[in-house]
């Protein structure tokens, strides 16, 4: 099935205004978005899915999520001294006149001449540069090394002075809260009417986080707390500022964004503050996780949160008939919301045995067909997706049906963001019920008292029904780490778990074979995680994986340390 | 960044005001000591993780020297006093053994020289 237009739906989008268009410029070709676009739904409003090449085998890969957690689109910025790599395409606001460029891609995005690592990809597993160029010694310092090196590297560094200011600030606050969702906010108002100021922070330009986009009346929910914290004088609310890491007895580094790419206001372009914090509240929320089935990276397959944000916030349809794949009810969301602005939904491929909750009654109810203990045993298509092949989850793959489909929505399941909690020794637990980790109240961080100085508020919490009694209660999360269960090893080797470096199934279980036990080895030999989106999206699918290749629990081996700081 | 409260003005001081001086309560080993003692006090430290004793300078502050007990896994800080005392005082191993019961003290207070 091929992708067509029209990809801007004539009514909706929370976040756009029509009136006024954006001309910017993408490789060259100058394209128009609407004001409150990101670069990623200005590109696929305009039919652009393709927007980057894997670093490995430069694969051809559209955005995935629509938030920081993208690892596949992301293009370099503006020219001179203010071009600027690697800036994910979701996350950035488009702005007039702007100049975006594809990376990783030669002679063009199309067509790319590195794509030939792809036909090799069975000569380079994980860790063949270990193994491959050991002999004979002297080749490694005048021929493999000087080709490995100018084929390293994402994106150009910039040749010219940064000719932008920044400036730094101080901050303390008796409570910082991070988050502006409803649970950041609930826990803002809470710690106000309780005493002491309040700082809060959020990393987008809007305040709400998903509950607007998820639930009737979470708009209401969100300016009803809104109006409540502005109307005190004890509470600084904060947008574009993003907390990158807290460090010891509650000092938080946050990054505020002013200015970016918009040279012409005159103003520092970034501020960096140094926060002290009394106590920090995290309500960071929760990420989708991908679902690891055969070609799951092919553009059109996209995080079903993702597919959500863009029709409900941008009034973009990433494509017209959407199949949505899943293990939670969650992504039943995506599907009505689909159907709502008028996209086909063909079927809704569940890998769950039964499917009840109040959430896939309605999409039954809504003439949606729900194909339950269903999996994708492959997605056909190389530069987007055709349709995708269908299987039962608890088989081999062998093909049952074929779906017409230029879209898969897909849901593993959320993950809290744990990432400020773990920054100071605050230790995780693995929650069997909802298949994630989620803080450890009993071992949080400490402060300088010996007491715990970090608490965790909603989805961050594994709480993901925060947003309140707007919904009934959902059905259990399966755990899928490999779709189809017994899928074999051809179709394991087509399954990435880390999209940026191109790391797949078989690469961990490799490295297991291989004796690297320790996730942090195995996240040095096959590069799990080391992209930078900072495993995101691929830590818990690979840790997964490697505790299924090692015969052990999920918990055994550890969890890999968050990183600081967190980029965005 | 931490934050250590100076013993003699009192500030809640953080680390970019402070000085670090490493160990606490090294003996100086004189002219009579032996190579073996000497080579210790000069060299050897002790890399703990958990109870530990410090010596930090008021730098941008009132400038004077101070020590501080703090745990070196969790951040917690025990107590801060003055330098001029060969064993951490009364109140501080108190404070100590609350947080850390299993924690015992390796000097006798004994040989310690009265305040």
């Amino acid at each position: 099935m091929t992708h067509t237009p029209p990809f801007r739906l004539p009514a909706g989008g929370r976040r756009i205004d029509r009136a006024w268009q954006v001309p910017f410029r993408f490789d060259g070709r100058h394209l128009r978005g609407l004001t409150g676009d990101t670069i990623a739904s200005a590109l696929l409003a305009n039919g652009q899915l393709l927007m980057g090449r894997s670093f490995k085998y430069h694969r051809p890969r559209g955005p995935i999520a629509s938030g920081a957690e993208e690892p596949n689109a992301l293009l370099g910025l503006g020219q001179g001294g203010r071009f600027e790599p690697n800036q994910r395409a979701t996350t950035t606001p488009l702005t007039h006149g702007m100049i975006t460029r594809s990376q990783n891609c030669w002679p063009s995005l199309e067509a790319d001449i590195g794509a030939v690592n792809n036909w090799l990809s069975p000569v380079f597993p994980a860790g063949f540069y270990y193994k491959t160029f050991i002999h004979p010694r002297p080749f490694w310092k005048h021929l493999f090394e000087p080709i490995i090196r100018r084929s390293a590297g994402l994106g150009r560094a910039p040749t010219d002075p940064d000719p932008d200011r920044y400036e730094q600030a101080y901050a303390f606050a008796d409570t910082v809260v991070v988050g502006g969702g409803i649970a950041g906010l609930t826990a803002a108002r809470d710690a106000a009417a309780a005493g002491g100021t309040v700082l809060v922070l959020e990393q987008d330009g809007h305040w709400g986080g998903r509950t607007p986009t998820d639930h009737d009346g979470g708009q209401a929910a969100i300016d009803a707390a809104l109006a409540d914290l502005r109307g005190r004088d004890t509470v600084t609310l904060r947008r574009n500022t993003m907390a990158t890491g807290l460090y010891d007895h509650g000092y938080l580094i946050a990054r505020e964004s002013l200015a970016d790419h918009d040279p012409n206001q005159g103003i520092p372009r970034q501020r960096l503050w140094r926060i002290r914090a009394g106590r920090v509240i995290a309500a960071t929320g929760a990420l989708e996780r991908p679902l690891s089935f055969a070609s799951n990276d092919v553009p059109g397959v996209m995080l079903a949160s993702a597919v959500r944000d863009f029709i409900a916030d941008y009034a973009v349809a990433p494509g017209r008939r959407i199949v949505v794949v899943t293990n939670n009810d969650d992504a039943y969301r995506t599907a009505l919301t689909a159907h709502a602005a008028g996209l086909e939904v063909p079927a809704i491929v569940d890998a769950r045995p039964t499917a009840d909750g109040a959430l896939p009654q309605a999409a039954r109810a809504a003439g949606i067909t729900v194909l339950t203990g269903t999996a994708i045993a492959k997605v056909k298509g190389a530069k987007h997706v055709e349709g995708v092949v269908l299987c039962d989850h608890q088989s081999d793959g062998t093909p049952r049906q074929t779906i017409d489909c230029d879209v898969v929505a897909m849901s593993g399941g959320w993950s809290p963001v744990v990432h400020l909690y773990s920054h100071c020794g605050g230790k995780l637990t693995w929650d069997e019920g909802q298949s994630m980790f989620r803080p450890d109240p009993d071992r949080p961080p400490l402060g300088a008292d010996g007491q715990g100085n970090v608490t965790v508020a909603g989805a961050a919490n594994g709480d993901l029904h925060c947003a309140g009694d707007l919904e009934q209660p959902a059905g259990a999360t399966m755990p899928v780490w490999v779709m189809p269960a017994r899928a074999p090893y051809k179709l394991r080797a087509k399954m990435w778990l880390d999209f940026q470096n191109d790391v797949k199934v078989t690469d961990v279980e490799l490295a297991a074979q291989e004796g690297y036990a320790s996730v942090e080895h195995t996240k040095r030999y096959t590069t799990l995680g080391m992209a930078t989106d900072q495993g995101k999206l691929s830590n818990i699918n690979g840790l997964a994986v490697l505790s299924n290749a090692l015969n052990q629990p999920i918990q055994r081996p550890a969890r890999p340390r968050s990183a600081r700081p967190i980029r965005r | 960044m931490l934050i250590l409260t100076c013993p003699y003005c009192g500030v809640n001081a953080e680390e970019t005001e402070l000085h670090p001086g490493g160990e606490a309560h090294l003996a100086r080993i004189g002219p009579n000591g032996t190579d073996e003692d000497f080579e210790s006090y000069l060299f050897a430290r002790k890399n703990a993780k958990g109870v530990h004793f410090e010596r930090w300078r008021h730098a941008y502050g009132c400038g004077k020297w101070f020590l501080a007990a703090r745990c070196t896994a969790t951040l917690q800080v025990f107590g801060t006093y003055r330098a001029q005392t060969p064993h951490p005082p009364a109140d501080i191993v108190d404070a100590i053994r609350k947080a850390r019961p299993d924690w015992t003290p390796d000097w006798t207070p004994a040989e310690g020289i009265a305040e």
